[in-house]
């Protein structure tokens, strides 16, 4: 099982309940609880900007009701960090060999959450000059306005609790143990704390956040689930799992493809033929199982709203299926280089042909030979032994969502792939008047238009029936599925997001460094805390400012030598560093423009061996 | 079929390898024809007749890779498939030509000089015996 972001939350929740669970452990203030009160209150602001898409400084473009809530709680709890990184600062006794039982899940409760960071931060790269690109199916969700909602309800929720138990710290009941200007500055947090979860609590109520709650939880370590093979003699629930982790890892495996680009050994043509001729056995698995399903007397006649669903699904399962065999026989005339393998799709998508077949078919062994064609499974055969309707659809529901994926990511590599012309046909099969000096030929462009209209129709077929197995699923289930509320939230592009700002302490206690702002002040003996915490406030600013510029000017002097690829459409289009930096540079014309023009990912040019055959003898 | 005895013919009739390598080609152009054509006879072998065909467009392009193929000297092949032909009929005659064409590749790799010969009629004969694994009936 891959770890999932809502076990580490779950966690960070029971630590947190165990430290705050009784305020009379308030009073025990003793350094490490207030250093680890700090250090989870930072936790949290980091945790809430993890992903904020928008600009921190400028959020005064944010529209709506919702999107001025979460700037608020996550400023808020920045503010609340640096007032209790204050108290911390105001804390003169040693930390303890032994820390209490508080601060023990104080600290755990911030390991869980950092850890859970991490796990996001998995489906995220960091280019050189410090944009995140997404790099798994989950990325889009992740950086979208739903769940970036959720997390930062999340963290707003925890704050509240936080706040509500230590509030006494600062209570003159602990003057004894605590500098005054430490109990100011844990009052103060305190309320930041507080402003973070009412603001919270308004991102929670908008009727988005809920989905991305569930989304939000359900978030997986980005690694594709283990790569698993039917054995044989499965009942029918084990199949409908097996297809559903193997269909999630073929969406895992296309992703990371379209990302890097296939391998430069990859067998490109005979690869996509097999992808094409496994997606079509696939789907006419898919589509006999749905018309079984949809047998007179299988469902009570209350139930014909399902009935419909699955008609329409089988309808639309037998259109995406026959689209793909008309592209993989459309393969049957072109070819690409002679790899040496397959694309990881290629070489795993038999899996999936084999768990839609078997979950089809009667023979527990069944395979696409002759000698295992057998009879088709019986309705009552998915309806018993603990199986139930919904978990068949919803198996052939992950299958078809991972073909559309596939469908569209093949298409693109395609389409790079005839831009530059990699693909062939081979001279024997062209007409006899074709008198050619060598064995392949390019193919013309013609017949490279009539493959790409096909690659357009797949995977429009396919999102149609992806689509149709939606409102099925919806049907069947009270609950929409992760699937449902994943395509619901997450568009098919990879996000770009600009990096994360917040500084977060070391794990290890220790007093952090001041910057040169609140050095200052301490220089001239003032220890007011507020004041601290605002020049805190200002040196991290300053940082950021140098951070920023820094980095503007690393691109800008790279600029001239290379050439960043961007999605089209991508937000990087827009918030791209390089483009960022044209706002600051004077008008130049097109030709003297030193910045990068940004191509379409999809029309990459790709400088492969090209495989010109020699002449026949 | 007249067309997969023709190409059988062919097959054992091939003196030198160019000539087989020639047969070899044309009979897996047949073999994908046919399987394409018979695609829909029988949804059971729908899965059979698809991966076969993509096999033999595999081995149909390994040959292309050989040197000793000669340039093409006819029309390419055609096929006629039977309305009143049996899916299964028809894939036991396929199975015995793949069987056939496996055979004969695996001997003409054996005997080729050039190593891009020998590996082409490798991997040829890698996807003719899978068509014949695909295509061949299970023991009833």
């Amino acid at each position: 099982m891959r770890p999932l972001l809502g076990d580490f939350l779950a966690a960070a929740s029971r630590y947190l309940d165990a430290a705050t669970g009784d305020l009379r452990l308030a009073t025990e203030a003793s350094p490490s609880v207030v250093g680890e009160l700090f250090r989870l209150t930072a936790v949290l602001a980091h945790c809430a900007d993890a992903f904020a898409a928008e600009d921190q400084s400028n959020s005064h473009h944010l529209q709506d009701v919702r999107g001025l809530a979460m700037a608020d709680a996550r400023s808020a709890l920045r503010q609340a960090a640096a007032r209790m990184r204050a108290a911390w600062g105001a804390h003169t006794e040693a930390g303890e060999d032994c820390p209490p039982f508080t601060a023990r899940c104080l600290s755990a409760a911030a390991d869980n959450l950092l850890a859970g960071h991490d796990l996001l931060h998995t489906h995220f790269t960091t280019d050189q000059v410090g944009w995140r690109h997404g790099t798994s199916p989950w990325a889009s969700a992740i950086a979208s306005r739903q769940v970036n909602g959720a997390l930062v309800s999340e963290m707003g929720g925890y704050a509240g609790r936080l706040a509500a138990w230590a509030l006494p710290l600062a209570a003159a009941s602990s003057a004894e143990r605590l500098p005054a200007q430490a109990r100011v500055a844990i009052s103060e947090g305190c309320q930041w704390l507080w402003v973070a979860e009412a603001a919270a609590r308004v991102v929670c109520h908008h009727p988005g956040t809920a989905t991305g709650h569930a989304l939000l939880h359900a978030v997986p370590i980005n690694l594709p689930p283990p790569r698993q093979s039917p054995r044989g003699g499965l009942a029918v629930a084990e199949l409908c799992a097996g297809t559903v982790l193997t269909a999630e890892r073929l969406r895992h495996l296309a992703h990371i493809t379209a990302i890097r680009g296939p391998h430069a050994k990859a067998a490109l043509a005979a690869s996509w033929q097999r992808t094409a001729q496994a997606a079509a056995i696939t789907g006419h698995c898919s589509e006999l199982i749905l018309r079984q399903l949809t047998q007179p007397g299988t469902h009570p006649p209350a139930a014909a709203a399902v009935a419909t669903g699955i008609e329409q699904a089988a309808h639309a399962a037998s259109r995406s299926w026959q689209s793909w065999r008309a592209l993989a026989h459309d393969w049957d005339t072109f070819t690409t280089n002679r790899g040496t393998a397959f694309t990881p799709v290629a070489a795993e998508i038999g899996d999936l042909t084999l768990w839609t077949g078997r979950l089809a078919h009667t023979d527990p062994a069944w395979t696409p030979a002759r000698a295992h064609a057998s009879q088709l499974r019986s309705c009552a055969d998915f309806t018993g032994r603990g199986t139930t309707i919904a978990a068949v659809v919803t198996a052939l529901h992950y299958t078809s969502d991972a073909l559309a994926r596939i469908a569209a990511h093949d298409r693109e590599n395609v389409r790079s792939a005839a831009a530059t012309d990699q693909i062939y046909v081979p001279t024997r099969l062209l007409p006899e008047d074709d008198d050619v000096p060598y064995r392949y030929v390019p193919a013309h462009p013609a017949m490279l238009d009539e493959l790409l209209a096909t690659y357009d129709a797949v995977t429009e077929a396919a999102m149609h029936a992806t689509t149709a197995l939606d409102q099925l699923v919806l049907t069947l289930s009270s609950q929409p599925t992760t699937l449902i509320t994943l395509r619901a939230t997450a568009p098919l592009t990879t996000p770009y997001l600009p990096h994360s700002t917040v500084a977060l302490p070391a794990r290890s206690v220790q007093q952090p460094p001041p910057g040169q702002v609140e050095q200052a002040l301490r220089n001239r003996g003032i220890s007011e805390p507020t004041l601290l915490a605002r020049a805190a406030d200002l040196d991290g600013a300053t940082k950021m400012l140098i951070n920023s510029a820094a980095s503007i000017t690393e691109r800008r002097a790279r600029a001239t030598h290379k050439v960043e690829p961007a999605p089209k459409g991508s937000p990087a289009e827009h918030r791209h560093p390089a483009r960022v930096a044209a706002k600051d540079s004077p008008p130049v014309t097109p030709s003297g423009s030193s910045l990068p023009r940004l191509v379409p990912i999809g029309h990459q040019l790709r400088h492969n061996t090209a495989t010109r055959r020699r002449p026949s003898r | 079929m007249k067309e997969l005895d023709a190409i059988a013919s062919r097959l054992h009739g091939g003196t030198c390898l160019a000539e087989l390598l020639d047969a070899g080609f044309d009979a897996f152009e047949v073999i994908r024809l046919v399987a394409r054509a018979c695609e829909d006879l029988a949804p059971e072998l729908f899965a059979a007749f698809m991966t076969a065909a993509g096999a033999a467009v595999e081995g149909r392009n390994a040959l292309s890779d050989a040197p000793s193929l000669p340039p093409a000297t006819g029309p390419l092949p055609a096929v006629t498939v039977s309305a009143t032909a049996g899916a299964g009929q028809i894939a036991d005659e396929l199975a015995a030509l793949a069987a056939l064409l496996t055979q004969r590749l695996a001997k003409a790799g054996a005997k080729a000089v050039g190593e891009g010969d020998r590996a082409a009629c490798q991997h040829a004969t890698y996807a003719a015996a899978d068509i014949h694994r695909l295509l061949a009936p299970g023991p009833r």
